[in-house]
């Protein structure tokens, strides 16, 4: 049976009722037992052969919950602060602050944007955007006379023009960089591979009068968030 | 104390040294990730989180003007961190309240059933309780799941004596296996019966 001990200056910050034993117990599954812990241990062992069964139980508990923080922290091991250098201030860390689904979010903003604002958007100019290499344009919609011209990126894949997004991005000062990748579900094929759903996340730099002028309504998982906006200069009682 | 890599590294990141800091990520990001599990809410993801911290960490460890603090100036980070997603989180979880007050929370992580054994559910548990601790129990406990870390590495991030750290853990595992053992009589409703 498990007795409280009154421990030396060494252990004085023990308290309520810990027993020795639970004390050598957490040092031999931690690895921290000296081999006098262990030859104190083996004689209350001696004394309760359920000391052993208690040992085994608290080092089988450990292993368990071990593995399962490793398994979850292990998503740690993606991310870099090398990749962050560049970007430490200024909208990353605004981003960064507001979570990943913000950047997300802004991207979808700023394709959907680029088809409002029509050709210039799209238009890709400059040494470093892929249309250097001539994508072939075509017209979309609108009545007779409204026809927009806009590039047809068909003929590449998308990677392509992807990266060539990024680069004309960063040349025009609007994309400021690229965070990992979420993962978002993967189901398998019959052919033993797997299909993996996973959202791109671009940092941009937007500059806007009003916070609510980007019109972020949900984050990727469409749950609706708030924009704040400032209080108009006015009392509570007057805004009521 | 700290490891001569360790202290290199701490100095050349309060230099400004992006190398240094990089490499003192990479010490430091494993607990700095148990810390941020312990305290963050359960649908904040952990990936966000750590983000952040690297973030601040880039940005600001050159403003630590003692490169030995920067342990528990990441242990503050994290927890700060934590915390500060789990407001936002309120805040984002009023716009999906149910009207009578109470909030949706969103699922945990933890919870979603997985495909695996016995041992995988017992772990799944084991954190589940091990999170609901009071935080000074918490905490070395989430850290000492962490392999290789030591009592004094421990004690050093949460700027305790070595003897509290061994004493919290103690009560922390009591607590769990009195939990565990709550949760098993629970759900063994006959066994109980047949005990009584």
């Amino acid at each position: 049976m498990n007795t409280s001990i009154s421990f030396n200056n060494d252990d004085n910050a023990f308290e309520d009722g810990l027993t020795r034993e639970e004390i050598l117990i957490g040092r031999v599954t931690d690895g921290e037992a000296s081999p006098n812990d262990w030859a104190e241990l083996q004689r209350l062992a001696r004394q309760d052969a359920g000391v052993l069964e208690r040992l085994a139980e608290a080092q089988r508990m450990h292993a368990a919950l071990e593995q399962t923080v490793e398994d979850r922290i292990a998503i740690c091991e993606l991310i870099e602060a090398r990749a962050l250098h560049r970007e430490s201030s200024g909208v990353l860390m605004r981003i960064g602050t507001l979570g990943g689904w913000a950047a997300a979010a802004a991207l979808g903003v700023m394709w959907w944007t680029g088809m409002q604002q029509g050709p210039q958007s799209l238009q890709p100019n400059g040494s470093s955007n892929v249309a250097q290499h001539g994508p072939p344009a075509g017209t979309v919609g609108g009545e007779e006379g409204e026809a927009q011209t806009i590039p047809v990126f068909d003929n590449y894949d998308p990677d392509t023009v992807y990266s060539g997004y990024l680069r004309s991005g960063m040349k025009h000062d609007r994309v400021v960089g690229v965070m990992p990748d979420k993962f978002i579900n993967y189901r398998a094929n019959d052919d033993g591979t797997f299909e993996v759903l996973i959202v791109r996340q671009i940092v941009e730099r937007r500059q806007v009068n009003r916070l609510n002028q980007l019109d972020l309504q949900a984050d990727e998982l469409g749950n609706p968030f708030l924009v704040k906006e400032p209080m108009p200069a006015r009392g509570r009682r007057d805004a009521m | 104390m700290h490891s001569p890599d360790e202290r290199r590294f701490a100095t050349g990141a309060v230099l400004g040294d992006q190398d240094a800091i990089t490499a003192l990520w990479r010490v430091h990001r494993r607990w700095i990730a148990a810390i941020l599990l312990a305290y963050k809410p359960r649908d904040v993801e952990l990936e966000d989180l750590l983000q952040e911290v690297a973030v601040k960490m880039v940005r600001d460890v050159h403003r630590l003007k003692d490169p030995g603090a920067l342990r528990p100036w990441l242990r503050a980070v994290a927890i700060n961190a934590a915390r500060t997603a789990g407001r936002r989180r309120k805040v984002r979880s009023q716009v999906v309240s149910t009207g009578d007050g109470r909030i949706l929370d969103g699922p945990d992580e933890a919870s979603i059933p997985g495909e695996g054994d016995g041992s995988r559910e017992e772990g799944r548990r084991l954190l589940e309780i091990a999170r609901a601790l009071p935080a000074e129990y918490r905490e070395p406990l989430m850290l000492r799941a962490i392999r290789g870390l030591s009592y004094r590495q421990i004690a050093d991030a949460l700027e305790l004596p070595i003897t509290t750290v061994e004493t919290r853990l103690a009560r922390a595992r009591r607590m769990v296996r009195e939990a565990m053992s709550e949760a098993t009589t629970e759900h063994s409703p006959g066994l109980a019966e047949d005990k009584s």
